[in-house]
């Protein structure tokens, strides 16, 4: 038996990405402990945030991990499998809540993070990870996706949350206790889990190949009221749509790739149209959210970073189609160009609901004197040309077939990103006006060589 | 202690709307290598999966070395051994680690078998599961079935991938395994030459039934193919029980039949005044006969 458990954790530790950010997280936690010790109260806050950001994709990996273990022959035909496996995957659990408590023991009192509000902190976050892994690839992605950003820069940037958490101690007890529960289903679920479960064919899975067999295993929806109102567009060629071979224009040929994924942007949509009263309500109404509001520029990361990773994860799983996609009559060149094309559409479209619903409709509702400011709507500017930065260099990083570059241009693209996010709105307009239009020649020459990249391609 | 490795009986399962089996029964006697035919999508991998509890099943019971496959024991688990038609197996892992991460949940574990097997095969313990090509991998998926040396061993498609000097190898190990010691082997193909090179009882899956279960020999002395010459035309409708194919032209027929006897020939040539030859067919064209 031990060397059974022995062989499951040494699973995980084999898991490159897992061995990473474990290390990562583990880094984190030391150094805000030095950083303490040495009375660096600000580095010691930052060091928390690697910390708390490598926990959650630490969970989200651990959930990815736990499907792709669990819904496979072997967790019902190997001795013991299911048991041991989610023991050893709650061992971790246990391990990183205790690790947060460890690292919290003994802190002084200035220090606002306290044992409560951490721990609620955790749970939710472990729980919304959870449930991401668990809700996977359903046409709900994007919304997911979204949610989970929300909630992480609300939480690692609105010391508020913190506060919220630690003075109330029913929302730190309803945290607990819907995490627990939840995680609890979890394992009753995966316990039992068979492939005629609708979750099953859902995997996370890696290669994309995997990911593309467990769609088909899946097979088309039925036709149901659902379907009506969120189903796909009709196919290209029928009824008024014309065929690609008849559209013309490459903003319309753009649109017919797109037609693809139609059906979760329409789902956005219509998700974000029916939330907003209600959004709108919740920041009315939830007085601590202020400062974070008010702090419009340290969003940042939220306004540039977020649309261009719903964009990129929408589009993901298109590219390895793109083999069969050119066997039709298409030429290469404009096919890829098309494709760029309905990306960075998607791209301006997630980022302008990204400002409308971050920026113009609390302003609204909390007449935030920065929004008739010049230096707010540069600012605006500069997340969008920094999206199309980001967005070029990850697509000019996809292109790339070796892995070391391929790193080296994400630590660069990881630095200069931090570096925007804390200096960038403390420049003068001025400065803000040249960076954003630096961002966009940048961006403009990564595009370029993505391009020629891509249309080089083996396919 | 059950005479069965594998007793169906009264087995239906819908995938959605889609009856994929229905009212099916079949009985898998123990230490026998038992071939599973049928047409593409006649739901041979729906089958061996319900056997296996890896899907549930609407109604009908099953039994797996006497346990129920909806909730095996652990000690079952220790004595079945599954190829599925295609794997997901860890990309990071090399070989080795995952024979060892497999290896740990077996209390027995023929290290010497794993080790021979691979070296057959020409696989390195020290490649990445993720570099493997589609035929390595399954060789690997084989030779982690084969480790802890299960009483049952079940395969969908094994050699699908295998080029055909591993086919031939993994032929040679199943008629090893069952000859060294009391082993059951199940599993469907496509390719029936194999089949027939090993198994000694075949089922045949088809319409959501089982179309014929028994000893391979019994098959083949029951499906024929018979080539008859008459001296006059031969008229349009041919009063031949079990007939299953028939080609007339003018004096001449070829017909297939199934539940051949001789005194079928006998009675033939009386009717007709005709000569008849009988041909015996091999597996795969009674499979093409049965499937018409």
């Amino acid at each position: 038996m031990i060397k059974n458990i022995k062989q499951i954790i040494l699973l995980y530790l084999r898991n490159p990405a897992f061995s990473l950010i474990l290390g990562i997280y583990l880094s984190g936690a030391v150094s805000s402990r030095y950083f303490l010790y040495k009375r660096d109260f600000f580095m010691s806050e930052e060091a928390f945030t690697f910390m708390f950001l490598s926990v959650i994709c630490l969970a989200y990996i651990m959930g990815v991990q736990i499907k792709r273990q669990l819904a496979n022959y072997r967790a019902s035909l190997l001795p013991h499998y299911r048991k041991r496996h989610l023991g050893v995957s709650s061992l971790w659990y246990v391990l990183f809540i205790l690790f947060a408590f460890l690292w919290e023991k003994s802190l002084p009192p200035s220090i606002i993070f306290t044992r409560a509000g951490l721990t609620g902190i955790y749970l939710a976050c472990l729980c919304v990870a959870m449930l991401i892994t668990w809700v996977g690839y359903l046409s709900l992605v994007r919304v997911f996706l979204v949610l989970y950003f929300a909630v992480l820069i609300l939480a690692i940037q609105s010391q508020s949350i913190f506060h919220m958490i630690d003075n109330t101690p029913w929302l730190n007890g309803f945290f607990l206790f819907l995490s627990l529960v939840m995680l609890l289903l979890f394992g009753i679920r995966m316990m039992k889990l068979k492939e005629g479960n609708f979750e099953y064919s859902y995997l996370l899975t890696w290669p994309p190949k995997d990911l593309i067999k467990s769609q088909f295993a899946v097979g088309p929806q039925k036709p149901g009221f659902l379907s009506v109102i969120f189903g796909d567009l009709p196919a290209a060629g029928e009824g008024k749509t014309k065929k690609y071979t008849e559209k013309r224009s490459m903003l319309s040929r753009a649109f017919h790739w797109d037609y693809i994924e139609l059906a979760e942007l329409k789902l956005f949509w219509i998700f974000l149209a029916l939330l907003t009263p209600f959004y709108l309500w919740f920041v009315k109404m939830a007085n601590e959210l202020h400062l974070f509001y008010n702090n419009t520029y340290a969003n940042f990361l939220l306004l540039s970073v977020t649309p261009v990773l719903i964009v990129i994860c929408g589009n993901y799983r298109r590219i390895v189609f793109w083999g069969y996609e050119l066997l039709k009559p298409v030429k290469k060149e404009p096919f890829i160009l098309q494709h760029g094309f309905a990306m960075l559409m998607n791209l301006l479209l997630y980022w302008f609901l990204f400002i409308l619903f971050f920026s113009i409709l609390p302003g609204l509702v909390l007449e935030n004197p920065f929004l008739n400011e010049l230096k707010y709507w540069l600012y605006l500017f500069l997340t969008g040309s920094y999206a199309f930065v980001v967005f070029a260099w990850i697509s000019y990083m996809s292109s790339l077939k070796s892995t070391r570059l391929m790193i080296l241009n994400g630590l660069v693209l990881c630095l200069l990103s931090l570096l925007q996010f804390y200096e960038a709105a403390n420049f003068p307009r001025f400065i803000i006006l040249t960076n954003s239009t630096v961002c966009l020649l940048i961006g403009g020459i990564f595009i370029q060589a993505t391009y020629r990249r891509w249309c080089r391609a083996e396919f | 202690m059950a005479d069965f490795a594998i007793e169906m009986k009264n087995v239906s399962k819908e995938l959605g709307r889609k009856k994929v089996l229905r009212d099916l029964s079949l009985a898998i006697p123990k230490g026998s290598v038992f071939g599973l035919l049928g047409k593409n999508g006649a739901g041979k991998t729906t089958l061996i999966k319900c056997a296996l509890g890896l899907v549930r099943i609407q109604a009908g019971g099953i039994t797996v070395l006497g346990d129920d496959p909806g909730n095996l024991h652990e000690d079952t688990k220790q004595k079945l051994g599954y190829v599925p038609q295609s794997d997901r197996i860890y990309p990071w892992l090399s070989v080795k680690q995952i024979i060892n991460y497999t290896a740990s949940f077996y209390s027995h574990w023929n290290d010497q078998l794993v080790h021979s097997l691979l070296n057959d095969w020409d696989l390195d313990s020290n490649d990445k599961v993720g570099l493997l090509s589609e035929g390595q991998a399954q060789m690997l998926m084989i030779i982690l079935a084969l480790g802890h040396e299960p009483q049952l061993l079940i395969f969908d498609e094994p050699v699908a991938s295998l080029d055909p000097a591993a086919r031939r190898q993994f032929l040679k190990t199943i008629l090893k395994i069952v000859s060294d010691r009391e082993c059951t082997v199940f599993f469907s193909t496509h390719i029936t030459s194999d089949l027939e090179r090993v198994a000694d009882r075949v089922a045949l899956l088809k319409d959501d039934k089982i179309d014929f279960c028994g000893e391979l020999d019994v098959l083949k002395d029951e499906v024929k193919r018979l080539r008859i010459v008459a001296p006059v035309d031969i008229s349009e409708e041919l009063n031949i029980s079990g007939l299953i194919f028939c080609e007339r032209s003018h004096h001449e027929a070829i017909i297939s039949v199934r539940g051949f006897k001789p005194e079928m020939k006998i009675a033939i040539e009386k009717q007709l005044k005709a000569e008849i030859e009988v041909e015996d067919l091999n597996l795969e064209e009674i499979f093409l006969e049965l499937n018409r």
